[in-house]
């Protein structure tokens, strides 16, 4: 019992050292405060994904295919709003929806590049045209889908307990059914139009944003920046909105823009069974529905150009959607990340 | 009336493994513009102390009773909108990691201006030079470039004093400081002490916790050792690192290394922390004690005052005098009707040139 923790401690002082321990301290701070003071450029971490886009050339080729698709689309006819024309160019030389411009089933010609119809349509015209329903739901239903899926599934993460048990259930029950099945559900109980097949794939559309920013929100939500924003006093609701969702979204991006060609897609197959737009309007699936005769009689243009032009925009979309992806991945980026200086 | 007053604080989280008493019974206080230290291993209870302190634990822990009160308001009662101007208005926190501490997505100007935007009315430009004025007080060079630039481009150390300015930002009048200094090296770790010396000068409290030793000796008015969940050892700082009174104490100022030191081996405190969801009975310290006695497998010591003629700091510790002498330890040793009949066998030894030892120690 006579152990003694202390035994043989103490102080030392090392002599004819300390001396220029005060100015070497000074300049050693100075030192520091001037390498501090060199500023770096600074981006922001959305330009510093655009950097990273722009490099990719199969999406940025991609890219420019869905922008002439656009344009195209845009400037296939006139439009009016409100009686007023806002868009006077037209690139489609025919009315999509006008018949008997010409014999019925003429092979591209000159004058008709993508041939004739059945109903002596144009198909160049309704091709370039079609373009604006096929991007647009894919657009508008996919940022529904956000505008419903993201609060839904933030909140549920954010908050937990019986919330997060709600959302997430309905969610599970949403799961069960496949995609398309319930779009054709949907569509068959609320009938056709192009906001009702909007909502319809908007209603099986958000689950899958809900869930992926609910799992990305549970782990942010753990970090210590959001602790440090709630020992500042800031609102939940505050933290949920700047701090957690900007640092969570990034994989719902991605999920999303993927999901524009799913959608398109989807929209298509809706059309060709005949549950989209109503019969004759010059949606691409729509048109490939009407057409499907024809591939027995050996009209092939009938088919082949809306389809390519289906094909087109889902494989240029998943070409953008790749490129965002590796843009907003962080593991692609970790020579950027600082390691701890060491001084 | 201190600022804070801790009494009998309670915390334990429910865990799979059982019930883990993370604080058990702690109490202290602290004064407008005094410095305390809290040390102790980890797993001790020091970051849970300070979480609790803003009522920001989460599941699976709870404080399950006693009262911290703040400026003589109870803050386990409050309701949630007082709490939150209490976060950040009046206790500011700095986390130990600053680099995982700050949103990487905002630039930091931004995010001080945020912490300037939650507690005062200032909007738009004027948070945002506040913010800047802020930086600059923290002493980062160069402010308003600084301000625009993302955490990921702050070192370790300028990180942290950006922490420091978020959490002044509500100009509060207590500082937790949970960690501040480790994971920088001790150049910027001196300098990130002189800062808040220097802050802690505009009677602003400080609360530091910290496993440094030396930090502790150097920076501190009041030192409180924690072991197991329990305040072991409370005291002046220069009576804590002269006068020892509790073994755990003893054993963690053996356990430095210093310059010149001739011992191949550092001493240690044998064994490590108890399972905090099953403690040993009586003192919790007692497996790991050298002086440990049958007594004290039997009985919980309180935190009693020791006798003892200050010798140094008496009247740094007169000022925030306690009722009951203002340096105590949790052994039975100090307690009179105890059965504890041996006697704490340690002293600490100061080399000779003791003035200079005076002054380090000093803060």
């Amino acid at each position: 019992m006579s152990r003694n923790p202390l035994d043989g401690r103490g102080r030392l002082r090392v002599r004819g050292f300390g001396s220029h321990e005060a100015d070497d301290d000074a300049s050693a701070g100075t030192a520091t405060v001037d390498a501090d003071a060199t500023p770096s450029p600074t981006t922001d971490r959305w330009r510093r994904a655009w950097a990273r886009f722009r490099r990719d050339r199969a999406a940025v080729a991609g890219l420019a295919v869905i922008a002439v698709m656009t344009l195209l689309a845009v400037f296939a006819r006139p439009i009016e709003v409100g009686g007023v024309v806002v868009q006077p160019v037209a690139l489609a030389p025919y009315d999509p929806s006008a018949s008997g411009i010409a014999p019925a089933y003429r092979p591209p010609s000159l004058a008709h590049p993508f041939g004739t119809d059945w109903a002596g349509r144009d198909v160049f015209s309704r091709v370039l045209y079609g373009g604006r329903y096929s991007l647009s739901i894919g657009v508008i239903a996919v940022g529904l889908a956000l505008l419903v899926g993201v609060p839904l599934g933030a909140v549920a993460g954010y908050a937990g307990g019986w919330v997060d048990e709600t959302v997430m259930r309905l969610v599970d029950v949403l799961y069960a059914f496949p995609f398309l099945v319930l779009a054709i559900a949907l569509v068959a109980v609320f009938g056709q139009g192009f906001w009702k097949l909007v909502g319809a794939l908007v209603a099986v559309g958000w689950i899958s944003y809900a869930r992926l920013i609910r799992g990305e929100v549970l782990s942010v939500s753990e970090r210590d920046y959001v602790l440090a924003a709630r020992a500042l006093g800031a609102s939940d609701g505050r933290i949920l909105r700047r701090h957690v969702v900007p640092n969570a979204i990034a994989p719902v991006i991605v999920q999303a823009t993927l999901n524009v060609g799913t959608v398109v897609l989807s929209a298509a197959a809706l059309g060709f069974l005949g549950l989209g737009l109503e019969p004759g309007t010059a949606e691409w699936g729509s048109m490939l529905s009407a057409g499907r005769d024809t591939l027995v009689g050996g009209e092939w243009w009938v088919t082949v150009f809306p389809g390519l032009a289906i094909f087109l925009f889902v494989l240029s979309i998943n070409l953008v959607g790749d490129g965002v992806r590796d843009a907003l991945d962080p593991d692609a980026d970790t020579d950027r990340y600082r390691t701890r200086e060491a001084r | 009336m201190a600022l804070l007053e801790v009494e009998d604080l309670d915390v334990r989280f429910y865990t799979e493994e059982g019930v883990v008493q993370a604080v058990d019974g702690l109490s202290y206080t602290l004064d407008r513009g005094e410095r305390l230290g809290v040390v102790g291993e980890s797993g001790a209870g020091k970051t849970v102390t300070a979480l609790a302190l803003l009522d920001l634990l989460d599941r699976p822990g709870r404080i399950e009773g006693g009262s911290i009160r703040f400026d003589g308001e109870e803050v386990l009662d409050a309701p949630a909108e007082r709490l939150r101007r209490l976060r950040g208005g009046e206790i500011g926190m700095v986390f130990q990691d600053p680099e995982t501490a700050l949103n990487p997505v905002y630039t930091v100007g931004e995010q001080v201006a945020e912490a300037v935007r939650v507690h005062t009315d200032r909007e738009g430009a004027a948070a945002h030079d506040r913010a800047v004025a802020l930086l600059d007080r923290v002493g980062i060079p160069d402010p308003a470039t600084r301000a625009t630039q993302y955490p990921h481009e702050f070192s370790g150390g300028m990180a942290q004093r950006v922490v420091v300015a978020m959490a002044l930002a509500g100009d509060p009048d207590l500082l937790i400081a949970d960690e501040p200094t480790t994971g920088l090296d001790v150049t910027i770790e001196a300098q990130l002490l002189d800062l808040l010396d220097d802050l802690a000068a505009d009677d602003l409290a400080v609360q530091l916790v910290s496993h440094d030793l030396g930090v502790v000796a150097g920076f501190c008015d009041r030192v409180l050792v924690m072991y197991a969940g329990q305040a072991v050892e409370r005291a002046p700082v220069d009576d804590l690192f002269y006068h020892p009174k509790h073994p755990y104490t003893a054993g963690l100022l053996s356990a430095i290394p210093r310059i010149g030191d001739d011992r191949d081996r550092l001493a240690t405190i044998p064994g490590t922390t108890p399972d905090l969801a099953s403690p040993p009975p009586g003192c919790r310290f007692h497996p790991r004690c050298p002086y440990a006695e049958d007594a004290c497998t039997k009985r919980d010591p309180p935190l009693a005052g020791v006798d003892e003629v200050q010798p140094t700091g008496a009247s740094v510790a007169g000022d925030i005098a306690d009722d009951a002498g203002d340096h105590r330890a949790a052994c039975l040793a100090y307690v009179d009707d105890a059965d504890f009949d041996g006697a704490l066998e340690f002293a600490v030894e100061v080399a000779a040139d003791a003035t200079e030892d005076d002054e380090e120690a000093d803060p």
